[in-house]
């Protein structure tokens, strides 16, 4: 079994404990979930406290939210209504409990009022997530600007929704459970608690309506550019090029840039260039030939290092070189002056000779031994050269 | 070579600076006093630093009502014309891909895969594209060529700018603000346009 299937199946056995542990954020041992808590703690799933309370690591409690968030992104609407209304009765009992001088019913309520409190924290939460993932995948989903302008509609009445939420948390609960003269020892003691949770949804709903109003802005300004640029268009298609050309001609000079691209050239026979202009032929032409003594010549200098390679002479044709030199002389055998020099060489090179006079040659003439043949193949023993 | 004398060079070489296509060379014009250093050599010239009408871009351009200018505007009217035709054609064409971010405009992100995606069983797309080619003089076979040569033929024209060779991704330069320019023109100086093209941008109601 690999690690993965191991703490996956671990996941798995205890996923309704998991589940309950996200929803109330941190759970105490009981008898039934010790050995299981003990078992996810030292899996790393869970952190335990000094006092014995478990809560779900940072790196997991982020993994489920993203879980959360896919399976709840479709589930627009919530029972938020409900308990704003009670909480709104609360209110009321709390103020009356307080007139009455009803301390156990005050007691009570407050600890329900904060319980709802609570349960309205999660939901709410939850809300502004799922509308922030909502929001900002919507946006960038959007595939036309008409949809975008759809969505847009739908996000605004989602706002309001959330904003109205808020505002009566603010407004007539909370403001007034905290007025009410008789809960001033409670007020003190869960004042922070509820206001560090009220206060943050105001900001984040502030921020995301901002942020929303500031892309329907932008959607209104990219609508109404590429209306008039559509509608330009449009009107354009009805003129001519003539027109047009015209119209440029009495433009205002700003339009003429100076293109200069095609003037700016290359000094090619400055020394200095050299190594430069190389580097491009090489790169070229890696064989290094043509094109780049080609660049050389035109920089004017060929070093030795660069000069073509000078090919290695075939010794038979110095050979034919010597022995027609000699013939412009006077006359020579062949094959004496091969049996002499190069006896090895000897029917080679009177085949090659035969072949280069059959060509013709200035200056000299050739005579066959035996006489007149036109053929190498005729017999051909020697061949005599003279000058004409 | 020095920040000022790469300046001199590109603007020479008759680009559009801009954040987009050339950051250092913009913020190296737009640190303090580099304007009034850069001017008077190019005033030397006879040319004077032009910028485009969303402010974005620079360019070199002759004094305005010098006759080198006239001279200039007259010889090259007919080639802004076409670049201008090419260019709304471009334009026109990447509205029906995605209308949601509005025209091109300088540093909008142009991506082959969504030009690609976007032509994906639609045959009325697949035509305009066949169109845009022709307008481009870009004729290779298959639709995925085609945006690419598309593509870099803009790049060439100094109008995008490559981010990333292997995915195709391109951003839009400030020279796309010449164009624009040049629509305004037409927009205020051909009679004929005026009315038709003018659309309010009233913000209307928002909530």
């Amino acid at each position: 079994m690999t690690a993965l299937k191991t703490h996956a199946s671990l996941l798995a056995r205890h996923a309704d404990l998991l589940d309950e542990i996200y929803r109330a954020r941190s759970v105490t041992a009981t008898a039934d979930t010790e050995r299981a808590l003990a078992k996810l703690e030292s899996a790393r799933v869970l952190l335990s406290d000094e006092e014995g309370n478990y809560r779900l690591h940072p790196r997991e409690r982020r993994y489920f939210d993203g879980i959360y968030d896919r399976n709840r992104i479709l589930e627009t609407s919530g029972a938020i209504a409900d308990e704003i209304r009670r909480l709104g009765e609360l209110t009321r009992l709390i103020s009356t409990c307080g007139q009455a001088g009803d301390d156990a019913g005050l007691a009570e309520h407050l600890e329900e009022s904060i319980d709802t409190i609570m349960t309205l924290r999660v939901q709410i939460d939850d809300k502004i997530r799922i509308f922030e993932l909502e929001v900002r995948n919507g946006y960038h989903d959007a595939r036309t600007m008409e949809e975008r302008i759809k969505r847009n509609e739908v996000y605004q009445e989602r706002v309001k929704e959330l904003i109205d939420v808020v505002v009566q948390l603010n407004a007539p609960s909370v403001q007034e459970f905290f007025d009410n003269r008789h809960a001033r020892p409670v007020k003190v003691r869960y004042a922070r608690d509820i206001m560090t949770r009220i206060e943050p949804w105001s900001v984040r709903l502030s921020g995301l309506a901002r942020e929303m109003l500031d892309f329907m802005y932008r959607t209104k300004r990219i609508e109404a550019r590429t209306k008039r640029f559509r509608a330009l268009l449009h009107a354009l298609e009805s003129v001519s090029v003539a027109e047009q050309v015209e119209s440029l001609q009495v433009a205002d000079s700003a339009f003429c840039g100076v293109d200069f691209a095609a003037k700016i050239g290359v000094d090619c026979v400055s020394e200095e260039n050299e190594p430069a202009l190389l580097a491009v032929a090489e790169k070229l032409d890696p064989e290094g030939s043509r094109s780049a003594r080609r660049i050389k010549h035109v920089a004017g200098k060929v070093t030795e290092a660069s000069a073509p390679p000078t090919e290695e002479t075939d010794p038979v044709e110095s050979m034919i070189d010597t022995l027609l030199g000699m013939a412009r002389n006077g006359q020579v055998s062949v094959r004496d002056w091969a049996d002499a020099h190069h006896p090895a060489m000897t029917g080679q090179l009177v085949v090659d000779l035969f072949d280069h006079m059959s060509e013709g040659e200035e200056g000299v003439l050739m005579r066959t031994v035996p006489e007149k043949a036109r053929y190498m193949t005729s017999g051909v023993h020697d061949v005599v050269l003279m000058r004409a | 070579m020095s920040l000022q004398q790469k300046t001199l060079h590109t603007l020479l070489c008759g680009h559009v600076i801009c954040e987009v296509s050339q950051p250092a060379i913009y913020r190296f014009l737009h640190e303090e006093d580099r304007f009034e250093q850069v001017t008077p050599l190019i005033e030397a010239m006879g040319c004077k630093i032009a910028t485009t009408g969303g402010r974005k871009g620079h360019f070199l351009a002759w004094a305005d009502g010098s006759p080198e200018a006239a001279a200039a505007i007259r010889s090259t009217a007919k080639d802004m014309q076409e670049e201008c035709e090419k260019l709304i054609h471009c334009m026109s064409f990447m509205l029906e891909v995605d209308d949601t971010a509005g025209p091109l405009a300088m540093g909008d992100l142009l991506r082959a895969a969504a030009i690609a995606e976007a032509l994906d069983g639609n045959a009325a797309m697949r035509d305009k594209l066949g169109t845009l080619a022709a307008v481009m003089r870009v004729n290779s076979p298959t639709d995925h060529g085609k945006i690419t040569d598309i593509l870099k033929k803009l790049k060439d024209m100094g109008y995008l700018t490559l981010v990333n060779r292997d995915r195709e991704e391109y951003f839009v330069t400030g020279k796309i603000d010449r164009i624009n320019d040049i629509l305004t023109h037409f927009h205020s100086h051909i009679g004929s346009l005026q009315i038709e093209a003018d659309v309010g941008d009233a913000q209307g109601d928002l909530f």
